[in-house]
């Protein structure tokens, strides 16, 4: 019985530690380096203030991340926080397959009036690389 | 014994020959922040990618980090496609090397941290 206590009490404690970001695209780059054209040649297109369902990011610490488009089962990946003191916390989720290589990086300052922003990047299958950055909000 | 010793050594020199070098130097990169994008095209960036000891980062002929953080091979069916990673203290850097079967080798690369930047380029087997 006591057991059964401590474990509930751990499972709760975990479960309070998991923090949810949602998180707005201001700013993307899609760098490429089409396989026909090695010698080094990439495009860049900018989407400035291209906000949008699929641009924009749900990050759960404890289920990982996806993207608001996306069902809220669909979460992806695995994310590590960690406090930094005085520097705030950090927040850094991973996603790796064959498919797909992305990361996402949070700062979220110790000043509740600083803003928390984020970076992104995810490397596709094939060759390119779109990256994202914005701010976001802690539910 | 001597079974033994020419069982490792056998081992020691498999491994050393899984080690795959490669030195990449972007040609195009682009910075973004959570504003706006910042600067595009962005200073050269290079890599040492070891798929055995990680990444250097050189930064204008001076190593900004030594090999740190680790790769993953992720297939040898055309080539070879792997991920690696590592952190320097203010970015964390992925870079996708990509060998394919007629001798090319590019890559992707993301620094995260205050800024997003991303990288493309060639690389060279060394």
């Amino acid at each position: 019985m006591k057991k059964s206590l401590l474990l509930a009490a751990l499972l709760l404690s975990s479960a309070a530690q998991a923090d949810v970001y949602f998180c707005s695209t201001s700013s993307a780059v899609y760098v490429g380096a089409k396989p026909s054209e090695l010698s080094g040649k990439s495009i860049i297109s900018e989407q400035p203030n291209g906000a949008d369902s699929y641009s924009n990011f749900v990050i759960d610490t404890s289920k990982g991340f996806r993207r608001a488009s996306q069902d809220n089962s669909t979460y992806q990946g695995s994310c590590e926080a960690t406090d930094e003191g005085v520097y705030g916390i950090r927040v850094a989720c991973t996603r790796l397959d064959v498919y797909h290589f992305q990361n996402i990086f949070i700062k979220e300052y110790p000043e509740t009036d600083q803003e928390i922003y984020f970076t992104e990047a995810e490397h596709l299958f094939g060759s390119n690389v779109s990256s994202s950055a914005g701010k976001c909000t802690k539910a | 014994m001597k079974k033994t010793l020419l069982l490792a050594t056998a081992l020691a020199c498999s491994g050393a020959a899984q080690a795959e070098i490669f030195s990449c130097t972007s040609t195009y990169g682009a910075a973004i922040d959570r504003d706006e994008l910042v600067k595009a095209p962005i200073a050269t960036q290079s890599w040492i990618v070891d798929t055995t000891r990680g990444l250097r980062v050189t930064q204008e002929n001076r190593v900004v980090k030594d090999y740190a953080g680790d790769c993953e091979v992720l297939g040898r069916n055309v080539g070879l496609l792997a991920v690696c990673n590592a952190e320097d203290g203010i970015f964390t850097h992925t870079v996708k090397i990509q060998k394919r079967s007629n001798g090319e080798i590019n890559f992707l690369a993301s620094m995260l941290g205050v800024y997003s930047i991303s990288h493309a380029g060639t690389c060279t087997e060394i």
